[in-house]
């Protein structure tokens, strides 16, 4: 029987990617500048990391305007929000034992 | 934060804690501004019921004031919490429903005279406009507590 690790999404199993999926897990919508504040990380890699979140299938990116300032909004699609409580699940199998799932 | 640390899956929970932490944060904010629009609004139609007719336009003025504000903060939001975001429209219908209904109240059966009927009435009728908002207020409170 192999490991439950060989399990964990590769995709969302990255530290950035993570707490990408995790903020947006618990949201409808985030706002772009909130989730770079809130993960610490610069617009660049945050880009980066919602490309490969996007090419997944795990994130909808959306543009719009509050006034005139452009603002990008970003959620999670169902197939995202199941990776990631696949992903989650997965994770407390590694740390509680098969018997807590 | 480094971008390729090889993660323990006690450290990945821990930062999902952390990341939905800063949501069921804002989503609080959303509360509070529930309860604030719930006190303000109470206020307004004791006011208007309860208090002299003089009164009448500096309350329809705070509740206009109050209900622009409300629009500013909620479009200003950079982040939108799941069940904010699914109480959001029926609060507000309700409120507009009951508003509606307490406005009607207010225009041909509220007692003119002074007396307990009028008071008790009038406070039922400010606090039943209202409810709508104190439920989203204690939803959403509730739900940041247990998660």
């Amino acid at each position: 029987m192999s490991h439950p690790r060989h399990a964990l999404d590769e995709i969302i199993h990255a530290p950035v990617r993570l707490s990408i999926m995790a903020l947006l897990a618990a949201a409808e919508t985030v706002e772009f500048g909130f989730l770079r504040d809130t993960i610490e990380v610069s617009d660049s890699l945050l880009s980066k990391h919602i490309n490969t979140l996007e090419k997944a299938g795990y994130v909808r990116v959306t543009k719009g305007f509050v006034g005139k300032r452009p603002r990008t909004w970003l959620a999670l699609t169902d197939e995202g929000r199941n990776a990631f409580q696949d992903y989650t699940s997965i994770l407390r199998q590694i740390t509680e034992g098969p018997h807590h799932t | 934060m480094p971008e390729h640390d090889d993660m323990s899956a006690d450290a990945a929970l821990r930062e999902v804690d952390r990341a939905q932490g800063a949501v069921r944060k804002a989503s609080r904010r959303g509360a509070y501004f529930f309860l604030g629009m719930w006190l303000g609004s109470t206020g307004c139609w004791l006011a208007t019921l309860l208090g002299p007719k003089t009164v009448n336009i500096y309350v329809n003025l705070a509740l206009g004031a109050l209900t622009v504000a409300g629009f500013i903060y909620i479009s200003r939001q950079r982040v939108y919490d799941r069940l904010l975001s699914r109480l959001a429209y029926p609060v507000t219908y309700a409120f507009v429903g009951t508003t509606v209904v307490a406005a009607l109240y207010n225009m041909f059966l509220h007692p003119q005279e002074p007396g307990p009927l009028r008071a008790v009435a009038g406070v039922l009728v400010a606090l039943i406009a209202n409810a709508p908002l104190l439920y989203g207020a204690v939803r959403i409170f509730r739900a940041a507590g247990d998660r």
